[in-house]
């Protein structure tokens, strides 16, 4: 049994009739951690967009553990196994703490799970969605993401606009989340931090990939990558 | 990390039982201090009951899951038909007569439902209109089952649970009528409450969101509708028991835009809402009404403006503002 867990083959996807992913083919073993990276406008959260079925594919095929899954409806694919986070990190403001982790409760998950993960989150329980601060709203969308149970996890700029102190803390948390077993994907413009925590980066550039190496070889050049990321890679 | 903790004491069971039997208990006492204030009023005391129960039901579409219609009175005028129908031809009792229309308003919601919720915006408004004027065409055409222009009069209901006959002064139609709406605030305090109430909220901030979090967004909003579909017909079938007539207006169009008129007014979102904005546009389209009868609508209108523009969150938040206000100065 392979032990490719998600897997894209010729991925032509975007909004309507427009085209934003571009032949894009990519294979993720279970357990990996993987970061994309790329200038922004490249098509990195179309991409993990397409992935959970929130655009319109035209071609190519997505296969979840060998099964294709484009014609399965996103709700159905976060039952399968997928999971978001997404970049605008969508935090029912009009809902307590409380209320958005039981809005995401799956699989036998219980609320202890998202705050044995997020303490933090269990002292702002009551507190609308909207009173958090923005690392707090983060961990919320994490933990939610986290209650239905995902194989791969898929992180849409995670560290966007956070202070770098709830940045680290994030990071650890995206680590123990690996470390017991979770498919990270994570996409991210601190190019530094992805390179530190994936095993292989890959680079978009106008919707396709255009660079792909393991993040241990990039260590000491990463001449080739910076030419895709340009000045993020700062 | 060393930030502050700022939340709330989480409330417990007995909070949690009161916040469910709040509304109905706040209903009750309202009906009984109107009922011997207003003795001789009943019958529009009972209407405003009725209208309460269907803005309710409207709340759970629009202020709990962010649908905007404008057909709630197809639900609303099915029930009353299947109510009139039942009692000229079946049964006269009330009870049952109650559960066929909201197995009527439910399944008119159920089939309309799979089709309009697959829109949204003006295309939703645009077909749930469609739905109701079919059916008062319908209604219109069907001379034979439902009268026709004339609707169905005549009808009779017989005692409540075998024991209490429909008076003249309407006694017993007002505490049925509000017995039936302080039980469905429970059911709806109750759903809200629930993990399928929250995910409708959560619908309401972000469909998007919801799918990603693995919530059936379409079947979420289709049972919605039809629960609210039920809730319509049950005050349809209370408007046909208390009068005795089904009229073809019951599909007409200003119902269901009244309907979104009161619960704008008092906030949608909240059951509380709902009951205020129904008491207010019906006591001042009563009075107005009695005043001038031509432009009663200014009236309505003018008060919709200085809601919407002042009071956006309806009048239901005014409490807040104002504390919010006192505290500021």
């Amino acid at each position: 049994m392979s032990d490719i867990l998600l897997e894209l083959n010729g991925v032509v996807a975007g909004y309507g009739d427009t085209h934003v992913i571009r032949n894009v083919s990519l294979r993720i073993p279970k357990g990996e951690r993987l970061a994309i990276v790329g200038r922004n406008g490249v098509g990195k959260t179309t991409l993990l967009s397409t992935i959970m079925g929130q655009t319109r594919q035209h071609a190519g095929n997505v296969k979840l553990k060998g099964t294709a899954i484009d014609a399965i409806a996103a709700h159905q694919r976060a039952r399968l196994g997928i999971g978001i986070v997404p970049q605008t990190r969508d935090i029912f403001g009009s809902l307590t703490v409380e209320e958005n982790l039981i809005a995401g409760l799956r699989n036998g998950s219980t609320l202890d799970d998202a705050y044995n993960l997020f303490p933090r989150l269990k002292e702002r329980r009551s507190n609308s969605g909207r009173q958090l601060s923005g690392g707090e709203q983060q961990m919320l969308s994490i933990a939610r993401c986290l209650l239905g149970k995902p194989e791969i996890i898929l992180l849409d700029e995670p560290l966007e606009g956070l202070a770098p102190v709830i940045c680290e803390m994030l990071m650890e948390v995206f680590h123990k989340l690996a470390d017991k077993g979770h498919t990270i994907v994570l996409v991210e413009q601190h190019v530094g931090m992805a390179l530190k925590f994936a095993e292989r980066v890959i680079a978009l550039d106008q919707g396709k990939i255009v660079f792909e190496e393991e993040a241990t070889k990039l260590a000491g050049n990463r001449t080739e990558l910076d030419r895709y990321i340009g000045l993020s890679a700062q | 990390m060393t930030m502050p903790v700022l939340s709330p004491p989480k409330p417990s069971r007995v909070h949690a039982v009161l916040g469910v039997l709040m509304p109905s208990v706040c209903v009750l006492i309202g009906a009984i201090l109107a009922f011997l204030m207003f003795p001789y009023d009943l019958s529009f005391l009972t209407r405003i009951v009725i209208m309460m129960i269907l803005v309710v039901s409207f709340d759970l579409i629009l202020g709990q899951a962010g649908i905007a219609t404008l057909g709630h009175a197809a639900m609303y005028g099915c029930g009353a038909y299947m109510a009139g129908l039942l009692a000229l031809n079946v049964t006269q009792d009330p009870l049952l007569g109650l559960l066929a229309a909201a197995l009527a308003g439910g399944l008119v919601a159920w089939l309309s439902g799979l089709v309009l919720l697959r829109t949204h915006g003006v295309a939703l408004l645009m077909i749930s209109i469609a739905v109701t004027m079919v059916l008062q065409e319908v209604a219109s055409q069907a001379r034979w089952l439902t009268g026709g222009a004339d609707g169905l009069a005549g009808i009779t209901i017989g005692p409540l649970l075998g024991l209490f006959e429909f008076d003249f002064i309407g006694q017993v139609a007002f505490i049925y009528s509000v017995c039936v709406l302080a039980v469905i605030l429970v059911f709806c305090q109750i759903l809200i409450r629930s993990p399928f109430g929250l995910a409708l909220r959560g619908i309401d901030g972000s469909a998007s969101r919801m799918r990603a979090i693995g919530t059936p967004v379409y079947r979420r909003k289709v049972t919605v509708y039809v629960i609210a579909g039920a809730i319509a017909g049950i005050a349809g079938a209370l408007a046909a028991q208390v009068t005795g007539l089904v009229g073809i207006e019951v599909f007409n169009f200003s119902l269901s835009a009244d309907v979104m008129v009161m619960l704008i007014l008092g906030g949608a979102g909240r059951l509380y809402g709902a009951l205020i904005g129904t008491l207010l546009f019906m006591v001042v389209h009563h009075v107005a009404a009695s005043i001038d009868p031509f432009n009663w609508l200014f009236v309505i209108g003018l008060m919709l403006l200085l809601v919407v523009f002042v009071l956006p969150k309806g009048l239901v938040s005014l409490p807040g503002r104002v504390t919010r206000l006192w505290r500021r100065a």
